[in-house]
């Protein structure tokens, strides 16, 4: 970071959010961009073009990333962002380059939910400025009026998709912003009521969701795509600036050097400027949800696979997401499998940190499968391919037996409340036939107890972990460690406690091996266990898990269910709740319903 | 837009100018300046890039009677150009997308057939408009259909290669019926030597032929031992005996005996990937070979020769105004 910034810091709270948002575009109006020049960089053109600040510095800054335009989606949405903010103020000639590139580059409308997302949201924004602009005159040979109509029916699709079955990349700390930036954009310009209504509806939607699922600002629980070194150090992400932005529950800290993906020059906090100009004004219930961790809750989402165009007779595989929150930590799921390519993280517990900054305050673990059959399921080249083709890009780690991302067809994941039981099932011959457990730095005094169970304490909370298989310790970098483990059955029963619900290590010790736990890995992995909370988990290999004596119940899985957020699946609905206080999205009528009951709780 | 590319030149020009559909250049990532992938032509004049900077194309094809008249397959959706590749029109929507092929009907040169990873899509306007091919192709099981042809000798007879095997319809589409082996087709060519005898590749079950016009299909002998996975094939426009085809670390094997035996062709390949095959016109003609990662190479059969396009894959290959 530049010496010479100071960082945002705004006031705390609901009340705080106008200053927050003010000294957010102020951080970016005054920010020289720094290194490769490139689109990045136009948030900082934004943010002084906004403030009507250092203009002429914008300007030649402006002139010089329209010299070399590449970014494909990630060109188009700051592009539109800055000819609408600039509208009134850009000189002509500037203008008139700007459109003209929207004829001469040409860029990839790309292979993903959020590239599509971007794409058309700016493609819309663009025409609507345009409106009667022919197809000599745009990139795709397309006039206004067609783009316009095409870019309006993927959006509505995708909406209804999203709030019906849910999203297909759902839950990414990275790619978050890449649907709220869009939807910010739409929301503060376009001009038909209805598409600023349904953007402001999204808005509400996305930002809830991740809301519930949020703890201390930091984006836990099970997801479809985040990078390795995020996983790890989970506040470089972008969404903890959104989190700083629109909850102010962490610290505003820019990344200034890109971890994430730094060929593209990609600083993932600076989109937090686009939802910051946009207008969008969070409901104060979202902000009691996100930051309201006195009453611990059940969580459950149904979200879904992307596309998949071979290897499967679904289109669509639906994606079981369970958490248990609370003040001390998340310990949060999915059913495990292929679900996303490359970067799924099917489970993990993540706990409450003194400084949510420092870091490696989570576990988990993963199969580290790699293959060019999952990349196949999803992309359309050939397969043997596909697995070149991802680490030569972005994702090096994928093909590597220590990664710590990525989904596996031999993973089967179960929880209630706060208890996790993970199976694993090695198909003999995969290509890297083992389980990777990540064991943070800060883990507390860890024991390897004689009745088989790991023991740990961090932070809040007391952790009890039971290997199913013969492990081993590998080092990592910085003092974590990777429990590694070759058996092909494998697996491990995870319960956590918060500290205060015992009186010391030893009577949490004492009463998880007093759990009647049943193991069977001969043929395929099987678990029985009485948790902490008294019920009875059955995990078998193939088999829907049981509490109970009663299945889960993954065909009437709710598209969220919890304290917080209520929705059936195919309902195009979604009710908030705080207290008494209700907000009922309704996006079959583009209804927003606010209203307050009387406060059973 | 009209760029030379920096790796133009190469002596080995072909008798005809030749399209490559680049797919990609090695280090691709979506948002990042990469080199210029879609459309390059050859011609004596060397290499020149056509059109879109940053496209992923998967197929080409362009009208025999209107050499500047074609159409791209491509993951942004169906591409059309009536200036030979300098100008294009996206003719889809939203709602086709990854599209792998495209082909046009001899009978009736406004009718355009796509295969897609999400089915077949068929257009009566020149691409105008697009509406979901018909039944009969299981989805979304096997809807990832990686090559469509039209029959020219038979009007209506159309086959699509999908991961479930290969398809034939005999109404332009309306209905498929499977036929051929139920593997996972990568390519298939009609011969213009014979209209009847037509090629299939697979990506684990080698080589099969048809002689009734797509109708029967059986199984071509093996390619050395062991299994392989084939990408592409090619069928000489002079001899119906002469076949060749590449796949994943194959390099390229020719046949001289229509399929029943088959030898390596033109050596070792520096980059033994193969994706794209294409005989030039004329006895013994020269074959084309656009690699996955290492760009477009020559052979006449003793070695080949790298033609351009270093680093780049090339997914197909054509003939100004003929086939691909």
């Amino acid at each position: 970071m530049n010496a010479a910034e100071r960082l945002p810091v705004g006031r705390p709270g609901y009340e705080g959010y106008d200053s927050r948002r003010e000294a957010l575009i102020d951080f970016f109006a005054d920010r020289e961009p720094g290194g490769y020049l490139n689109r990045v960089c136009l948030i900082e053109v934004a943010a002084k073009l906004y403030r009507r600040r250092d203009l002429q510095r914008a300007f030649d800054l402006l002139d010089r990333i329209l010299d070399d335009p590449h970014g494909d989606m990630f060109w188009m949405y700051p592009m539109t962002l800055v000819r609408y903010v600039g509208r009134d103020v850009l000189p002509e000639a500037t203008l008139r380059r700007m459109r003209d590139l929207w004829r001469t580059y040409t860029p990839y409308r790309g292979d993903t939910e959020n590239h599509w997302v971007m794409y058309y949201a700016s493609l819309y924004l663009m025409a609507q400025m345009y409106p009667e602009d022919g197809p000599e005159t745009w990139f795709n040979g397309r006039s206004s009026q067609e783009n316009r109509r095409e870019s309006e029916g993927f959006l509505n699709h995708w909406i209804e998709l999203t709030t019906t079955i849910g999203q297909g990349e759902y839950d990414s700390p990275h790619y978050m912003g890449f649907f709220i930036t869009p939807m910010a954009l739409l929301y503060a310009f376009a001009e038909e009521e209805t598409m600023r209504r349904k953007a402001g509806m999204m808005l509400d939607y996305l930002i809830a969701d991740f809301a519930a699922e949020n703890l201390n600002g930091l984006y836990a629980g099970a997801m479809s795509r985040i990078y390795p070194e995020p996983a790890l150090e989970r506040w470089k992400n972008g969404s903890t600036s959104f989190a700083w932005l629109l909850f102010g529950n962490i610290p505003f800290r820019p990344d200034p050097v890109n971890v994430v993906l730094p060929r593209v020059g990609y600083r993932p906090h600076g989109i937090t400027l686009i939802l910051a100009l946009s207008g969008y004004r969070l409901p104060e219930i979202i902000h009691h949800i996100a930051t309201d961790r006195s009453t611990p809750y059940v969580h459950r989402e149904l979200k879904r696979t992307r596309h998949r165009i071979r290897y499967s007779g679904v289109r669509n595989a639906p994606v079981y997401k369970y958490m248990s929150m609370r003040r001390e930590y998340a310990l949060g799921s999915s059913q495990g499998g292929l679900l996303q390519p490359v970067q799924q993280h099917t489970w993990e517990l993540l706990w409450t940190t003194d400084d949510p900054h420092r870091g490696f305050n989570v576990l988990f673990t993963v199969q580290p499968y790699s293959s060019g059959h999952e990349l196949g399921m999803y992309f359309p080249e050939e397969p043997e391919l596909l697995t070149e083709a991802v680490i030569s890009g972005e994702k090096p780690t994928y093909d590597q037996p220590d990664k710590l991302t990525g989904g596996s067809p031999y993973e089967q994941v179960f929880q209630d409340e706060d208890a996790l039981v993970a199976l694993y099932h090695i198909a003999p011959g995969t290509r890297f036939p083992h389980i990777n457990g990540y064991f943070s730095r800060d883990l507390q005094s860890v024991s390897e107890d004689p009745s088989g169970w790991i023991f740990a304490d961090v932070e809040g909370l007391y952790l009890a972990y039971r290997p199913l298989a013969p492990y081993q310790w590998r080092d990592l970098p910085g003092g974590d460690r990777r429990l590694y483990s070759a058996a092909l059955n494998n697996g491990a029963v995870v319960q956590v406690a918060p500290r205060g619900a015992y009186r010391s290590r030893a009577d949490f010790e004492e009463a998880v091996r007093g759990l009647a736990l049943e193991v069977e890995m001969e043929r395929l992995p099987r678990v029985r266990y009485r948790s902490l909370s008294g019920r009875l988990l059955e995990a078998e290999w193939g088999r829907e898990p049981r509490v109970d004596g009663r299945e889960v119940g993954y065909a009437q899985w709710p598209l969220y269910g919890g304290m917080f957020l209520e929705a059936e699946r195919g309902s195009g609905r979604l009710e908030m709740r705080y207290g008494g206080m209700r907000r009922l999205l309704d996006f079959r009528t583009l209804s927003v319903t606010d209203r307050v009951e009387p406060d059973e709780s | 837009m009209n760029e030379r590319t920096p790796d133009s030149f190469t002596s080995s020009t072909p008798s005809r100018p030749l399209f490559a559909a680049v797919l990609e250049t090695r280090g691709y990532v979506v948002g990042t300046a990469n080199a210029a992938a879609g459309l390059h032509r050859l011609d004596a004049a060397g290499w020149t890039h056509l059109g879109w900077q940053n496209v992923r194309s998967h197929g080409l094809c362009f009208q025999p009677n209107r050499p500047a008249h074609g159409f791209m397959a491509a993951s942004n959706g169906v591409f059309r150009t009536g200036d030979g590749g300098r100008t294009w029109r996206i003719t889809t929507g939203w709602e086709i997308t990854e599209v792998l092929d495209v082909a046009i009907d001899p009978f009736d040169p406004a009718r355009i057939y796509a295969s897609s990873a999400y089915g077949v899509w068929v257009s009566e306007d020149d691409g105008e408009h697009w509406r979901a091919s018909g039944t009969g192709i299981p989805e979304p099981l096997y809807t990832y259909c990686p090559v469509i042809e039209a029959d020219r000798t038979v009007s209506g007879v159309i086959l699509v290669g999908s991961e479930g095997g290969l398809f034939r319809s005999e109404d332009g589409g309306a209905t498929w019926h499977p036929v051929g082996p139920a593997a996972p087709v990568r390519h298939l060519a009609q011969s213009a030597a014979d209209a009847a005898l037509w090629i299939a590749v697979t990506s684990d079950q080698g080589v099969f032929l048809s002689r009734d016009g797509g109708r029967r299909w059986l199984p071509a002998g093996p390619l050395g031992s062991g299994m392989v996975i084939l990408y592409t094939s090619a069928l000489d426009p002079a001899d119906p005996d002469r076949m060749a085809v590449g796949g994943y670390e194959t390099g390229v094997w020719v046949s001289d005996t229509g399929g029943r035996s088959w030898r390596r062709f033109g050596g070792r390949l520096p980059q033994p990937t193969v994706h794209a095959l294409l005989f030039e016109s004329g006895p013994g003609g020269r074959l084309w070979a656009g690699t996955a990662g290492g760009g477009l190479f020559v052979g006449d059969g003793a070695s080949w020769r790298h033609a351009g396009l270093s680093e780049a894959t090339i997914y197909d290959l054509a003939f100004a105004g003929g086939a691909s």
